[in-house]
């Protein structure tokens, strides 16, 4: 029986040689939230509820991680194990992010920002690998079931409105596999509490509401103006029923993964208002 | 100069607050709302945490009528987390704060932000047609004490289209134990964290010396949303302490702006 496998990557520093992005800041909680994943797998692991798990912070978290290999043949490696995030069935990722569809709600394409470029690429396309030929998750043999993308911009509306987690875009991020995609819409934040969020996330969610907690647990209500941070849940499934009933009942380790999948679903709280994105 | 929310902090200080019930406490709460409680038994579930589970008239977890409650608590710093699965809705009913006040929950500290949010599904089904459909509420209680907000501290109430509850959950810290869980293994001292979250020392110095009249037992910055939150743990007058807290504008965006 294959094994469950977890990797989480924490990217904080940025824009010093080799790393990603001049114009990143610092994000000071990244490490903490992916440790705190990985010490809440290890925990797991510990009661036999999970298999492997495996943390890659910063230095560790190269572009080729998160690119597809069918894609990229010649730079990606998401299926190499044990660093590939297509090699593990659930993966987790904070860092920064962005979109091209915030500002004029036009695009389709979500990126995030990688820890360190290596000597192969371009530079600066490779340090964002986006949802436009680059990611490609849980495609053909590769593993990569449920994705977490703490990161800004990660579940745009404007994204899911033109087609980027389409059942019938073909070069989307979507592969055959994928069973669940979690983000924000607009501005997410990092912050001392977000490991905490975390924490209490992932120990609920080993076996159900995993979409519902992700609501739930990551959802903040602004006190400034339009400053929400927006959770956004999407499920694949092969019916409506299907969907519905891993987004409330399943979880990391109950995957219920059945394909070829009909129907894709979106979870999100209405009137959610964050910075860079408009109200849901 | 002082935060505005800062100008009343003499107001604050009161007598200790309340610490939450234990598990046991619990259960003798949840005696008046099912009547025949079957705990069963407490057992570790990890180095930190407990689980347990109660069971309403008897009733195995999977009949209907069911009322379990599983308590994550006791971790180092006294943090508790509480996650329902509420399967007969007679048992329990009412408003959110009803509810949550009938667990055990001290009214007082439920609604510094009391927020009822709507749940939204966007859908396309098999025959890829688009639908929206309105799936419930989502309810937020974040914690206060006095006029503050409590960050890292706040209970979600999960209702579905019809308004039956399908969870309640949340994390409430012991307030008497009021630490920065997050650091509980590596404090950092209130100059890391002011740098760290690029919040004006001078504001946080400030405030600490309107307090000096108060024997100041502990600083902590707890958490940051939009906001940075810092807490100071005084003890006033026979022996009575308080947590303080003011706001402090400063939070990282996870991106802004092209790369």
């Amino acid at each position: 029986m294959a094994l469950d496998e977890m990797h989480t990557y924490g990217v904080e520093a940025f824009g010093a040689d080799p790393e990603c992005c001049d114009a990143c800041g610092v994000i000071p909680w990244s490490i903490d939230a992916s440790d705190k994943v990985f010490d809440d797998f290890s925990d797991f692991i510990d009661d036999s509820d999970w298999d492997v798990a495996r943390s890659n912070n910063n230095a560790a978290v190269d572009p080729e991680d998160w690119i597809d290999d069918d894609e990229d043949p010649s730079f990606g490696d998401d299926n190499v194990d044990p660093w590939g995030a297509d090699s593990a069935d659930v993966a987790f990722i904070f860092t920064h992010g962005t979109s091209d569809c915030f500002s004029d709600g036009t695009g389709d394409q979500l990126s995030f920002v990688m820890g360190v470029f290596n000597d192969e690429g371009t530079y600066s396309d490779m340090c964002s690998p986006d949802s436009n030929g680059e990611w490609r998750f849980g495609d053909d043999s590769d593993d990569l079931e449920i994705v977490v993308n703490d990161a800004c911009h990660g579940a745009d509306t404007c994204a899911w409105d033109n087609g980027a987690f389409s059942l019938t875009n073909t070069t989307g991020l979507r592969g055959t596999d994928l069973r669940m995609y979690l983000g924000f819409h607009g501005v997410g934040y990092s912050s001392p509490g977000t490991p905490g969020e975390m924490n209490a996330y992932v120990t609920t969610s080993l076996t159900s509401g995993i979409g519902s907690h992700w609501l739930s647990e990551r959802v903040w209500i602004g006190i400034l103006g339009n400053d929400d941070q927006c959770p956004v849940a999407i499920t694949f499934g092969t019916t409506t029923t299907d969907a519905t009933s891993f987004h409330n009942s399943g979880g990391f380790a109950d995957r219920f993964n059945n394909t070829p999948h009909a129907v894709h679903r979106r979870v999100f709280i209405d009137d959610c208002d964050p910075d860079e994105g408009g109200a849901m | 100069m002082l935060p505005a929310n800062a100008a009343s902090l003499d107001s604050r200080i009161s007598a200790a607050p309340q610490p939450l019930a234990s598990l046991s406490d619990y259960s003798r709460m949840l005696e008046d709302v099912c009547g025949d409680i079957k705990w069963s038994d407490t057992a570790p579930i990890s180095t930190r945490t407990e689980f347990a589970t109660a069971t309403c008239d008897g009733q195995y977890l999977a009949d209907p009528g069911r009322f379990t409650i599983r308590f994550l608590e006791a971790d180092d710093s006294g943090t508790r987390e509480l996650r329902t699965s509420i399967d007969d809705r007679d048992r329990v009913n009412g408003s959110d704060l009803d509810v949550l006040v009938s667990l055990g929950f001290d009214l007082a500290e439920l609604g510094y932000s009391f927020t009822r949010d709507i749940v939204v599904e966007d859908r396309d089904d098999e025959s890829g047609v688009s639908h929206r459909s309105y799936l419930g509420t989502l309810t937020v209680v974040e914690r206060s004490f006095g006029d503050y907000w409590v960050p890292g501290s706040r209970l979600t109430v999960t209702r579905d289209a019809k308004g039956e509850i399908l969870e309640i959950g949340g994390t409430w810290p012991e307030l008497d134990l009021y630490t920065d869980f997050r650091d509980a293994d590596e404090p950092r001292s209130i100059e890391e964290y002011a740098s760290l979250l690029d919040v004006d020392i001078d504001s946080m110095i400030d405030v600490r010396a309107a307090l000096e009249p108060y024997a100041i037992t502990e600083a902590h910055v707890l958490s940051a949303r939009t906001v940075s939150y810092v807490t100071w743990r005084v003890q006033g007058p026979e022996g009575s302490t308080a947590a303080i807290g003011v706001y402090f504008e400063g939070a990282t965006p996870l991106w802004g702006g092209e790369e």
